[in-house]
């Protein structure tokens, strides 16, 4: 294998393209647990999404912590083992690729952190961190110290790590957190790689020093044609900064397009919930906002259907109902408690109730199963109305009260008005 | 009207391995009843020191110089006994990280007894009814009363933090970073419960934050804070709509929003507080700064009605 010193991959195209790539995590359960139990619980962290990164683009992850977006990007680098799926690089799948095949190909691909007080090593000088991945790479053995030092100092230069020599012998607590960011930036960049991941890169920086940082990014994407994947919780700046943006939730991709058409006139309800949570730094634009209930769901039982369905406010009662979604409306009527008292006499102790599928159900020991029905059909009517149209049967089946819902309809991507998206309401 | 806190001159130097920190210096500050202050500063400018000052939960061995008047009563020379049945009774906190606050041993519910019979001669029976009211309000349903802190998501903690923060109906609740752990969504869903829950009970909140964002959204009032200094304070529709003070200024124009169409920062850092810069703290890094600046403190000045601003030059951006 030959390896080029100067720049890894010269003035060639560059894209990174990944296919309905998949991690899933095991679910740490205890030894005994694991002998008896043969369901193995994985966190969805990520399911089957799609994309590609061209040379030069800034491509946005956005979403809301356990979306996945950072092991989305992990993932792209091989820092995470990918379960299913491909990612290949300049036409080359690196998907599996081993560890030494892997390492001349990260020269391409380099990432940096959110917090940058971490991510350096307190015990090494800011000419010692940077000159690391050089060693690292082999690149110092063909070259003189002098020559390491000035490739340091001019990459230093280029982050604004000024005065350079100065800072070259400092220690990572010797700076302030935005140098440090630099620091971080400076060591992917001295690789001369084609694509930078950067994770929440701004995120712990004062907002007046934020846009330095950014801009920052910038120059270096238009000065070598760097691409980024840009991970980020923060709408507004994902607007300003990238090309492409992909909306994540519960691990999928649920919008992707150019930034621009999404920003515009957001489709999925995920995006425009997100858009509109936003506080706008105006005290005249203050307006009653209508938020999406509850919160991220856990991502080892992701929601059945579309993954969003139970917060969604423009959901359809064929968008994946289901018998849990069911259950956390008799949790949510418990906290009124003039409904409590009621359904606790009726129907018995939440606890006692089980969600299988589309199923949710609770075994009779000697009630009245026609009262319950009753009954049920009649809370039924306060639910959500998509939910109570989603119920398909409301009976008793072998001993057991039975909620079920109708099956859900198949989510497909569409493409509409110039960006991609996974919601029924498109279909 | 007499105001429910007013701080005085309030001085906070921590000690250090280099010596006294200047954290906070000469603050005058007052909070209105049943209003929400917002201070907003960055990092190392004195916001969160100031709360603690109120709440008197300063590392020993601080210096606190001035008064803030509470009640009738100065907090700054109030005994740490006296102390405790000011604080979570009337005086109440809810911090960046709930997981700080709450016990990981210990289950929900009783955080709530224990807190409630440490102020008030109330039967463990009578806390856990209140405390399962305060629950409900904030969307807790009884099944999970008796799970442990870690059972419970992010914004949920949260929001068991805000229920622990009430059940003894503060007057004046302190929130520190209450949203800047959680995601956009559930920020939002946090800010709504703070603003029925003032509206609701009457309370005085004091937001400690440095989303400017959040402050417009949710404050009346907003002090700025530079380096232990207040710059600016006033109504959150003038500040925002005419900052005085350069700083205010710069610190607005860098916000990034969905409608920014450029980056905008200020230069060169926050100071050194060990060695703070002569005459006005902001002047090294003020693009008006004139050679009076680094030579006379600036005071803080009512350039409109209700409207104050540290910057000799206020004037002119008025």
């Amino acid at each position: 294998m030959t390896m080029r010193t100067e720049s890894p991959s010269g003035t060639d195209a560059f894209e990174v393209s990944v296919n309905d790539l998949q991690v899933h995590f095991p679910v740490k359960k205890p030894f005994i647990q694991n002998i008896f139990s043969r369901d193995r619980p994985v966190v969805h962290a990520v399911d089957s999404v799609s994309f590609r990164i061209k040379k030069g683009e800034i491509f946005g992850l956005v979403g809301e912590s356990g979306s996945g977006k950072t092991t989305l990007g992990k993932a792209i680098v091989r820092l995470v083992e990918p379960t299913a799926g491909r990612i290949m690089l300049n036409g080359e799948e690196i998907t599996h690729l081993s560890e030494p095949k892997l390492r001349p190909l990260r020269r391409q691909m380099q990432i940096i952190f959110q917090d940058p007080h971490a991510s350096l090593n307190p015990a090494m000088t800011i000419g010692q961190a940077i000159t690391h991945p050089l060693k690292i790479h082999g690149i110092t053995k063909t070259k003189t110290r002098d020559e390491v030092k000035s490739i340091v100092l001019q990459v230093m230069r280029e982050v604004g790590l000024s005065p350079e020599d100065q800072l070259y012998s400092k220690y990572p607590s010797d700076l302030s957190g935005g140098q440090k960011q630099r620091v971080a930036i400076a060591r992917a960049l001295v690789l001369r790689p084609m694509l930078i991941v950067a994770d929440e890169p701004v995120a712990m920086l004062d907002m007046s020093i934020r846009a330095k940082v950014l801009q920052l990014l910038l120059d270096l994407r238009s000065k070598y044609d760097l691409a980024f994947v840009f991970i980020t919780h923060d709408l507004a700046t994902a607007k300003f900064l990238c090309d492409r943006i992909a909306i994540m939730y519960l691990g999928r991709i649920v919008e992707i397009g150019p930034s621009k058409n999404i920003f515009t006139d957001p489709k999925h309800p995920y995006t425009k919930a997100l858009l509109q949570a936003i506080p706008i730094p105006d005290p005249r634009r203050r307006t009653a906002k209508i938020l999406p209930k509850g919160e991220v769901p856990d991502a080892v039982n992701p929601p059945a259907g579309c993954r969003f369905h139970p917060r969604c406010l423009s959901v359809l009662p064929t968008c994946g109902w289901e018998g849990r979604d069911f259950i956390d409306y008799l949790e949510g009527r418990r906290l009124v408690p003039r409904h409590a008292e009621q359904d606790e006499q009726i129907l018995g102790p939440l606890e006692k109730w089980s969600a299988r599928g589309l199923r949710a159900e609770w075994k009779i020991e000697g009630q009245d199963t026609g009262a319950i029905i009753v009954y049920l059909k009649d809370i039924l009517r306060d639910a959500n109305l998509q939910m109570t149209r989603a119920v398909q049967t409301v009976s008793v089946k072998d001993d057991h009260v039975v909620v079920e819902f109708q099956k859900p309809d198949v989510l497909l991507q569409k493409d509409v008005d110039g960006r991609t998206v996974e919601c029924l309401l498109y279909q | 009207m007499e105001p429910l806190l007013k701080a005085e001159k309030v001085s906070v130097s921590y000690r250090t391995r280099r010596g006294y920190l200047g954290a906070l210096d000469g603050i005058d500050l007052d909070l209105v009843n049943g209003e929400t202050l917002g201070i907003v500063g960055e990092t190392g400018c004195g916001k969160s020191t100031f709360g603690k000052a109120v709440l008197g939960i300063l590392p020993s061995k601080t210096r606190v110089q001035g008064r803030i008047v509470f009640h009738g009563r100065d907090l700054v020379r109030t005994s740490e006994s006296e102390f405790r049945s000011i604080r979570g009774k009337d005086i109440a906190l809810i911090f960046q990280d709930p997981m700080t606050r709450l016990n990981p041993l210990m289950r929900i519910e009783d955080h709530f007894v224990e807190e409630m019979t440490a102020h008030e001669a109330i039967s463990p029976s009578e806390a856990r009814k209140r405390a399962g009211d305060a629950l409900r309000s904030m969307g807790i349903p009884e099944s999970r009363f008796r799970n442990y802190p870690h059972e419970f998501s992010g914004g949920m903690r949260q929001r068991i933090m805000i229920a622990m923060a009430i059940v003894l109906q503060p007057s004046l609740l302190i929130a520190d970073e209450p949203t800047t752990s959680l995601d956009v969504i559930t920020e939002a869903h946090i800010l709504e419960i703070l603003e029925d829950l003032k509206r609701a009970h009457k309370m005085t909140l004091l937001l400690i934050t440095h989303n400017l964002g959040i402050v417009a959204e949710v404050c009346d009032r907003v002090a700025v804070f530079y380096a232990g200094k207040l710059v600016e304070l006033g109504s959150v529709d003038d500040i925002f709509a005419r900052p005085i003070h350069p700083y205010t200024q710069g610190l607005l124009a860098s916000v990034i929003h969905l409608d920014s169409h450029e980056l905008k920062s200020i230069e060169g850092f926050p100071p050194d507080l060990l060695m703070p810069p002569s005459g006005c703290r902001f002047h090294p890094r003020c693009p008006y700064s004139q050679q009076v600046c680094h030579e006379t403190v600036p005071p803080l000045v009512e350039f409109k009605p209700g409207h104050f601003a540290a910057c000799l030059f206020g004037e002119q951006f008025l």
